[in-house]
């Protein structure tokens, strides 16, 4: 009984000094963020090769449903994306037409500028293992250029950006985290907010002073002046506006983009090079004759 | 070489729930699929078989794990773990601990402590968005997930942690 009581009195104290400790590594960790880094860097290079087993198993498994089992409907699908596609390739060609008469107009005022993109495709092999934190583990590290910082996209919509490099894995943490801000505008009205990630598929952009206009559908894109994310990727659409009463600002829920459900392979920006495009006075003077 | 054994077994099964959770479960379902919390579950179990030193450090070791994995902070994990091993051993020798019933409950009510711990501490020390409500519906539903799951991971974990004597003997 005696050894029973003792017992009990060290595992309480025990209980109690670890606990202190947690929180005060806890404390230390939030001022230094780089002290996860070793510790995440040998878990990320130990699972990845279960990670990719599991990867290509599934894939496999998905390819084999929908090339064998899951052919329902799927003339029906092919006629409606020909349609849909000849109506794409229409708007395209109009879109190209605008988009030069762009660059004659922009060339006119001597602004030319040119934005290259480079980037670097990884597979997702990975999500974060709790249900607080939205991050994925793509198969690219530094090995391949990689570093921290990068900006993360799928298509033009925004997916996140690289926290945490190993040698030959990453991990993205995703728009949709509740730790993550994005310096965004809306396209339309060009006014600046943040939009803040709250743990699920929606997000919400914040600061938005409530004498401006938001509406329903809006786009959002990055706005490139937090110099992580380039101008003018798509971040989301606006899917709720709510005015509450006694706030300075808009309540505004912003749909993201991108299909977090459904995130197989990202691009990894890496290098946002901005070139100045030189306009010969020439060209100038012949562009101003000729308007 | 018993107690040898249950520290690289505890780790080994930690580095596995690690996998399944992050991995494997969030394979066959989309991102935004709750999972179950496998490394409570391990706690819990510590909490009702193993009541040591050794169990409350291995406890607190099984929280860094997961806290190096989620690579958000040092320590969150770790604090809400012990703070439920410490209750739940404080308990368990006053509850029939092999009760389906027994292990539902305590799993559950530990699953929500260790989340509202984990969750208070870290809007403690980093800026988040929402509050505490805003995730109750998440808190619930991974609560329930992993109380319903535990009975089962309890009967595998008695099978490799457990001498073959009668499992009580380890709570004396």
């Amino acid at each position: 009984m005696a050894g029973a009581v003792q017992n009990r009195s060290k595992v309480t104290v025990t209980c109690f000094l670890l606990f202190c400790a947690a929180l005060a590594l806890t404390s230390y960790s939030s001022k230094n963020p780089s002290l996860t880094g070793v510790g995440a860097l040998i878990t990320s290079e130990s699972l990845r090769p279960f990670q990719k087993l599991l990867s290509g198993t599934s894939k496999w498994l998905v390819r084999l449903w929908d090339g064998y089992v899951n052919l329902i409907d799927v003339q029906q699908e092919n006629q409606r994306l020909r349609a849909r596609l000849q109506a794409l390739e229409a708007e395209n060609s109009k879109l190209f037409e605008w988009q030069e008469e762009v660059k004659r107009l922009k060339s006119l005022l001597g602004i030319a500028q040119e934005y290259g993109l480079q980037g670097l495709a990884a597979e997702v092999i990975g999500y974060d293992p709790s249900n607080w934190v939205r991050a994925v583990t793509v198969d690219k590290g530094s090995r391949d250029g990689i570093k921290r910082g990068m900006p993360v996209i799928k298509g033009n919509a925004l997916v996140g950006q690289v926290v945490v490099v190993s040698p030959n894995t990453s991990r993205v943490l995703l728009i949709i985290d509740h730790s993550s801000g994005v310096d965004s505008l809306i396209q339309s009205s060009r006014v600046r907010g943040v939009v803040e990630g709250l743990g699920r598929d929606v997000c919400e952009l914040r600061y938005v002073p409530r004498e401006e206009e938001v509406a329903i559908g809006d786009r959002i894109i990055t706005s490139g002046v937090d110099g992580v994310y380039p101008k003018g990727l798509m971040v989301g659409l606006v899917s709720d506006v709510d005015k509450g009463a006694g706030s300075l600002f808009w309540s505004v829920k912003v749909k993201p983009a991108v299909n977090f459900s459904r995130l197989e392979t990202v691009l990894i920006i890496t290098s946002a090079g901005q070139v100045m495009a030189e306009e010969s006075s020439s060209q100038v003077q012949d562009d101003a004759k000729g308007g | 070489m018993l107690i040898l054994r249950k520290i690289v077994l505890i780790l080994v099964l930690g580095l596995l729930a690690l996998f399944i959770q992050g991995t494997l479960l969030k394979s066959l379902e989309p991102a935004f699929m709750i999972v179950p919390n496998l490394f409570l579950v391990l706690v819990c179990f510590l909490a009702f078989y193993e009541v040591s030193v050794l169990g409350a450090v291995l406890a607190f070791v099984l929280g860094l794990e997961l806290d190096i994995a989620s690579n958000l902070l040092l320590g969150p994990w770790a604090a809400s773990f012990i703070a439920v091993y410490g209750m739940l051993s404080s308990i368990s020798q006053r509850v029939f601990v092999e009760s389906v019933v027994a292990v539902f409950l305590g799993v559950l009510c530990s699953c929500i402590l260790a989340t509202f711990i984990y969750l208070v501490i870290v809007f403690q020390f980093q800026p988040t968005v929402g509050n505490l409500l805003s995730y109750s519906l998440t808190l619930m539903v991974e609560a329930l997930l992993t109380a319903v799951l535990a009975p089962l991971i309890f009967a595998g974990l008695k099978v490799f942690l457990l001498p073959r004597s009668s499992a009580s003997s380890s709570r004396a």
